[in-house]
């Protein structure tokens, strides 16, 4: 590789639509990345073979393989970000996708300022984790919001929310992964542990009184976002 | 089958009776009424057989039996009774008589039955189609128009790209992305009723927290018209709603574009979510021109049948609220829209779904 490209990021595109492919390409270059692109499952594998991208931007629906087949290959020997692409109303595609090892999902249209947007959070939570250490007692900021993990306190602004246990760990769970979307399923194992129901109600209630004490207006919340189907995401701002 | 069921029936009934004449004569001795209770088997058996047979055959072993049995001289037949020719020729009529009654009453009711049922599914047939012809109206009108404009701006930019300034393209671009934004949302509104049409009794149903739905939507509407003011109510209160959400967020999309497209107001909308009896309630109400329509039905036969003369400010509306009212149909609940009723003038569009109660968690 030559040394303009020393900094640049490498982005595997995955899909098999042409135009759509055409776009993000183009997009991701004038962003400052460097696009691959395969437009199957096979070549998608001998790319990350040969290449190994820094981050994979994976259409499900490919026309040899199912995309999942993708991400399990990939997990077997990278941790590299892996951002699905899907559709609206494929909610299970996308937690599956999640569950084995996605790191992230769009939603089919999208727009160019989401698609980056993810990606720079995608790489910035890869750069933390390979990088300086898990976050251990570290303090997650978003606008007002500030929770100090060693210390197990949320603060809005200067008054000091209090949590029930409970709620305080549903929190802080998504605080230490700021920007990621955390399925259900994944949250309610790490609450109640892995024997708990999978009935999500009782995280569904949780958040609703979370949300009470959190935000302004629980019906536009600023700082945790329902994935609807999927789970929650704390946004990063 | 239906012969073993029949017979079945049939002997259990008349040796119910049976037992109970012969109880009924350890009591009374000579002088009881044995004879009423085979008439009531009679009757029941007339009732739970098909057919006009078993009530017959069950009407001549009971005069038998009435008289070997319960007749004194016990077990033994005898005609010696004076007059007892008589007593049970009328016994042996009025038998058979309630018998075929019976019969015919059972078959008429199930007639009547069945009756209702085509009706029911003829009234349900002829409503779909009416559906799906107002929808595909709505469609063919309003699909039309965006496409026009993403062709003839893409190829304005494409053919001309070298004569014309880079704000033009930027704002034919801009109005490309707008179109499309048009089309997709038609297109979510489409499969939305395909969910809701023909597969109507498989929505995916599961436990929403109402105001969940209401995010998405709002912000959705926000960036799209940026200067439009929209406010959300939610109550203290938990709502917990069995519903597709992605179905449920649809309406809610439609209804507040809705209002800020058609309403002429775009100012003060404002969401509200609520409680009433055992429903949760989402209101849409905007502060515009209000709805020229006793109800919503009126409003929604006009936006699609009046094809000619709805303008292209009316686009969507008619499609919009078409799959508002399926996919609240097909979860049970109910939609509506009025004139608000407190003089500031504007409409109200509400729907409502069943909830669920909340069990009460543990804290710790």
């Amino acid at each position: 590789m030559s040394s303009i490209n020393q900094n640049k990021r490498t982005i595997l595109v995955i899909e098999d639509d042409k135009s759509i492919s055409n776009f993000i390409c183009t997009a991701l270059q004038s962003g400052g990345y460097i696009p691959l692109t395969a437009s199957d499952g096979e070549q998608a594998k001998q790319m990350l073979a040969s290449h190994g991208p820094d981050l994979i931007l994976l259409d499900l629906g490919l026309p040899d393989m199912d995309g999942i087949e993708i991400i399990k290959w990939v997990r077997e020997w990278s941790s590299v970000p892996i951002i699905v692409v899907s559709a609206r109303g494929r909610e299970a595609d996308k937690v599956d996708a999640l569950d084995f090892g996605a790191d992230d999902y769009i939603t089919k249209p999208f727009g160019l300022s989401e698609l980056t947007a993810r990606i720079r959070t995608a790489l910035r939570h890869a750069d933390r984790t390979s990088g300086s250490g898990a976050p251990g007692g570290e303090t997650v900021t978003v606008g007002d919001l500030s929770i100090d993990i060693g210390k197990r306190r949320v603060m809005l602004g200067e008054r000091e929310i209090r949590f029930t246990a409970i709620e305080y760990k549903i929190v802080s769970l998504l605080a230490k992964q700021v920007g990621r979307v955390l399925t259900y399923d994944y949250i309610i194992k790490e609450i109640w542990g892995p024997y708990a129901s999978s009935d999500n109600q009782i995280l569904r209630v949780n958040m609703a009184n979370i949300r009470r004490k959190l935000e302004e207006n629980p019906a536009e919340p600023k700082y945790i976002v329902t994935e609807l189907g999927v789970g929650y995401r704390m946004l990063e701002k | 089958m239906k012969i073993l069921k029949n017979s079945i029936l049939s002997i259990a009934f008349f040796t119910l009776a049976f037992y109970l004449a012969e109880v009924l004569r350890r009591h009374t001795g000579d002088e009881n009424n044995s004879s009423l209770i085979f008439i009531v088997a009679i009757v029941l058996i007339a009732r739970f057989t098909d057919g006009y047979w078993y009530g017959v055959v069950a009407s001549a072993l009971s005069v038998f039996f009435v008289n070997y049995s319960f007749m004194y001289p016990f077990s033994q037949f005898t005609l010696q009774m004076e007059g007892y020719h008589v007593v049970a020729i009328s016994f042996f009529a009025a038998s058979v008589t309630v018998s075929a009654v019976t019969t015919r009453m059972r078959k008429e009711t199930a007639q009547n039955e069945r009756l209702y049922k085509e009706q029911t599914e003829i009234k349900l047939a002829v409503e779909k189609g009416m559906m799906r012809e107002n929808l595909l109206r709505a469609v063919s009108h309003d699909l039309r128009t965006p496409l026009t404009g993403i062709i003839g701006a893409s190829s304005v930019i494409y053919e001309n790209h070298d004569t014309i300034t880079s704000e033009e393209t930027a704002q034919l671009a801009q109005n490309i992305i707008t179109d499309a934004q048009w089309l997709i949302n038609m297109v979510e509104n489409l499969l939305s009723v395909t969910h809701t049409t023909e597969y109507g009794a498989k929505i995916n149903k599961t436990n929403e927290i109402f105001e969940e739905i209401v995010a998405l939507p709002v912000q959705k509407v926000k960036t799209r018209y940026p200067d439009c003011k929209i406010s959300v109510e939610v109550p203290e209160e938990i709502l917990l709603v069995p519903m597709d959400g992605l179905l449920i967020r649809q309406v809610l999309l439609n209804l507040v574009e809705n209002a800020v497209k058609h309403s002429g107001d775009r100012e003060n909308i404002v969401i509200r979510l609520y409680r009433q009896d055992d429903m949760a309630v989402c209101e849409v109400r905007d502060h515009g021109k209000g709805i020229g329509f006793e109800n919503i039905d009126k409003l929604i036969e006009d936006v699609t049948m009046n094809k000619d003369t709805v303008s292209d400010a009316t686009r969507g509306l008619g499609l919009g609220l078409s799959v508002c009212k399926s996919i609240i149909k097909a979860h049970g609940g109910f939609l509506e829209a009025e004139n608000a009723a407190d003089g500031d003038g504007g409409a109200v569009f509400r729907f409502g779904l069943k909830m669920e109660e909340i069990p009460v968690y543990e804290q710790h």
